[in-house]
């Protein structure tokens, strides 16, 4: 041992230290005073190494991917359940992609190019939905096809869209038919679910005193450019570009399709009431899936306009049923608290009937539960007509075969959205 | 250690350790130990750090953890749109509302701005102008769902005559934007004209801040267009709107948001308001030239269309638009919709139009 310290010393090495070792027990200092050039080129192959992958990550962070640019699904979250891709030459619309998304336009300075003819098969046949084929004839050849779910309509028709999803929109299917000269006719299809809701819906859009005609279970009319027709489920609208001679023929062609194309559907039972037993016109009667007189209770309500179309007054005659006489009654009696809160009490009917007077309008309103039914008159020009009405509607009623009045059931209430029929 | 040493080693006897010797090997143990242990602790450190960088929470400080690969990408930068807007400054003798009635567009909008000080208070020379008509729907220029293509034209003139660099015409419709502008003859207008067209495309997108709003404080704008401008008008239709009740010229900022803007339908007044703060204008032009009384937004029968004769011009989109709501859709008397009292509640206009100066003229 002591030979050995002794021989360290003299070399100046400490006791314990080795050749071999880098480290030495006094510290972490590196002992060794020359290396092997190998071990240089290898720590120098390393120390590029390492500098090429911070260069890497510096160049990749100052030109990142554009698609972590994509904020729509961060601002978004999840897509709309439901909704399908628009096909055809619908492209899916530029307000629904964030920066960073691809982009499919095929021209910015021309307008979007038809598209090939639909294969005839099942594809195609899907996109169309209810739009009968070959509606394309003479000059008219077709564009553009959409298809359109309740969650996606507002691509097609931004805030109109709520109108529709209020009447229980299923789907839209659109097609713009296009001549030569420039012109066009674009048919929107909306299939509401239930012939009740696309009566109503049509109504909705029906100017005050615009005649409808009703004829092998359609309701359609005609306005200048444009038509509006109801028929089964569904509600067809017939935009076209102008009132041209050629624009308007084409309108009266394609309406005349629909009618015979589209499925009919029975007419909703209160026809049956207003029309056979009234004898009221049927263009008159309409349908409130929600917010009848803008009371937030009254749904499922058919209404039937008995003003003149030149009047200023706006009578009309409504019903609604219910499952059970209970409904019915609880329903009344939030009618004539509605009306209440329109104005004030103004006595009854002979039969008994609570009135109420409008406090802006002056005129009479009021509404009663009979069996499962509610009848009311909303409007009336004085208590003698709302009293006369209310007669009226409860002598159709009792005489409504009984076939109809099995028939007569309530709708379901709607959800929010519009979603359950 | 090569194998003579070892040898030589192993033949050599190990002699006695001294009492000195047996000192250092204590004292080289002692060390061995703080080696090791300090080794340890700077091992155990760095394991600790280590850990804690990648898995404390991302909430955390120093946490560097990202589950989702959201804090890994790049952060969007967020524009913000001039302090106060693109408003030029107030002009006290003249007056806050030019009302031009008649035929003859060009003229109409001259002496509308006229009442308001003249063109050249609000264009100079220089200046870069964006122009932001309603193009929303694929739609003739004659069923009213959109800007009247003629009025654009005579805006644009106007402009350019003004001293205009270079004039913009962007929106951001709905539908397919290319057809809307083809159908709403807005593209051919613009081209006509002299001006340059800007179609939404997704590089033309950024996140802009709008301090304050409810719904858009972050929120992707149509950006481009912007990039250099100094001047912004808005010209819009006057429609019926089965939701906010009327849609016209603070509305028709909609047209420059991004994203899925749709959801905001559940608080259109609220989103109204908030287009009103995102965007001051240099002024907008009430076009009231066609009427869409019924059915709007998107109208569809000439019936629900009547004629207007009309431009109103002002720096003031809610008094623009009040005056809009009364004499224009005739619907005075019925309260106005409630983006009104949210954008006044924020002094961002005077819906009480007739607290205003107004200066009316017919034209031919």
């Amino acid at each position: 041992m002591t030979n050995r310290v002794e021989a360290r010393e003299q070399s100046g090495r400490k006791a314990g230290a080795s050749d071999e070792r880098v480290f030495v027990r006094d510290g972490l200092r590196s002992y060794r005073r020359t290396y092997r050039r190998q071990e240089v080129y290898w720590g120098a192959a390393i120390v590029a190494g390492l500098l090429g992958v911070l260069l890497w990550v510096r160049h990749k962070g100052q030109h990142p991917d554009p698609s972590l640019y994509d904020m729509s699904a961060a601002l978004s979250g999840a897509a709309p359940t439901g909704a399908q891709v628009v096909v055809g030459a619908e492209r899916t619309p530029l307000a629904d992609r964030g920066p960073g998304a691809a982009v499919q336009e095929a021209s910015r300075a021309n307008p979007a190019p038809a598209p090939a003819d639909a294969p005839a098969d099942t594809a195609g046949a899907a996109e169309r939905g209810p739009l009968p084929p070959e509606l394309a004839a003479g000059a008219f050849r077709e564009g553009k096809i959409g298809a359109y779910t309740p969650d996606n309509l507002y691509v097609k028709i931004d805030g109109r869209a709520e109108y529709y999803l209020g009447f229980g929109l299923k789907s839209m299917h659109s097609v713009t038919l296009e001549s030569s000269s420039g012109a066009s006719v674009e048919i929107e299809l909306y299939d509401l679910g239930a012939a009740r809701n696309a009566l109503g819906c049509y109504n909705g859009e029906r100017a005050p005193g615009a005649e409808s005609t009703v004829e092998s279970g359609s309701t359609f009319r005609f306005d200048r450019n444009a038509a509006f027709l109801t028929r089964g489920p569904y509600y067809a609208r017939f935009v076209g570009s102008d009132e041209t001679p050629e624009v308007v023929a084409e309108v009266q062609r394609l309406v005349e399709i629909l009618r015979t194309k589209l499925p009919s559907e029975e007419r909703p039972w209160a026809f049956d009431l207003f029309v056979d037993q009234l004898k009221l016109p049927a263009s008159q009667v309409s349908y409130a899936r929600e917010n009848a007189f803008s009371f937030g209770f009254a749904h499922d309500v058919y209404k039937v306009s008995l003003s003149a179309a030149d009047s200023q007054d706006n009578m009309e005659a409504f019903v609604a049923v219910k499952a059970d006489a209970a409904g019915a009654s609880s329903m009344a009696k939030q009618f004539q608290d509605g009306f209440r809160s329109l104005g004030a009490a103004a006595g009854q009917t002979p039969a008994g009937v609570p009135l109420f007077k409008d406090e802006f309008l002056g005129s009479f309103s009021g509404a009663t539960a009979s069996e499962r039914w509610v009848i009311g008159v909303n409007s009336a020009p004085s208590a003698e007509r709302a009293h006369q009405v209310l007669q009226q509607l409860e002598q159709g009623l009792h005489a409504l075969p009984e076939a109809v009045r099995v028939k007569a059931q309530p709708a379901p209430e709607p959800a929010k959205g519009g979603e359950n029929e | 250690m090569s194998n003579e040493r070892r040898r030589a080693r192993q033949v050599e006897p190990t002699p006695e350790p001294s009492a000195q010797d047996l000192e250092q090997q204590r004292d080289h143990q002692r060390i061995e130990r703080r080696a090791l242990l300090k080794g340890a602790l700077g091992l155990g450190g760095a394991v600790a750090a280590a850990g804690w960088v990648s898995l404390a929470p991302s909430s955390w400080p120093l946490s560097l953890r990202d589950p989702d690969g959201e804090r890994g990408k790049p952060t969007a930068a967020v524009r913000s749109l001039p302090e106060g807007g693109f408003r030029v400054p107030d002009a006290p003798s003249v007056a806050d509302l030019g009302v031009a009635h008649g035929t003859q567009l060009k003229p109409m909008l001259l002496a509308a701005l006229d009442a308001l000080g003249g063109v050249g208070r609000f264009i100079q020379r220089g200046d870069v102008v964006v122009i932001k008509p309603n193009v929303a729907f694929e739609r003739p220029a004659a069923l009213g769902a959109t800007t009247n293509p003629e009025v654009l034209t005579a805006l644009i003139e106007i402009v350019r005559e003004a001293g205009a660099k270079e004039i913009r015409v962007a929106d951001n419709p709905i539908e397919s934007p290319s057809s809307c502008f083809v159908r709403s003859g807005i593209q051919a207008a613009t081209q006509a004209a002299g001006a340059r067209l800007f179609l939404p495309t997704p590089e033309e997108f950024a996140l802009l801040g709008t301090p304050g709003a409810t719904w858009i404080e972050r929120w992707p704008f149509f950006w481009g267009p912007f990039v250099g401008a100094n001047k912004v008008i808005g010209v819009s239709p006057i429609k019926d709107h089965n939701l906010c009740r009327a849609s016209m010229t603070t509305k028709n900022w909609y047209g420059l948001l991004g994203g899925r803007r749709n959801q905001f339908h559940q608080d259109i007044h609220g989103i109204i308001a908030d287009l009103a703060l995102m965007l001051r204008p240099t002024f907008v032009v009430l076009d009231a030239t066609r009427v869409l009384f019924r059915s709007g937004p998107t109208g569809g029968s000439l019936g629900d269309v009547k004629p207007g004769h009309t431009v109103v011009v002002s720096r003031d989109s809610l008094a623009a638009d009040a005056y809009g709501w009364d004499n224009l859709l005739e619907r005075q008397g019925e309260a106005l919709p409630a983006y009104f009292a949210k954008s006044a509640a924020r002094q961002l206009g005077q819906p009480e139009w007739r607290k205003l100066a107004l200066r009316e003229v017919n034209i031919g």
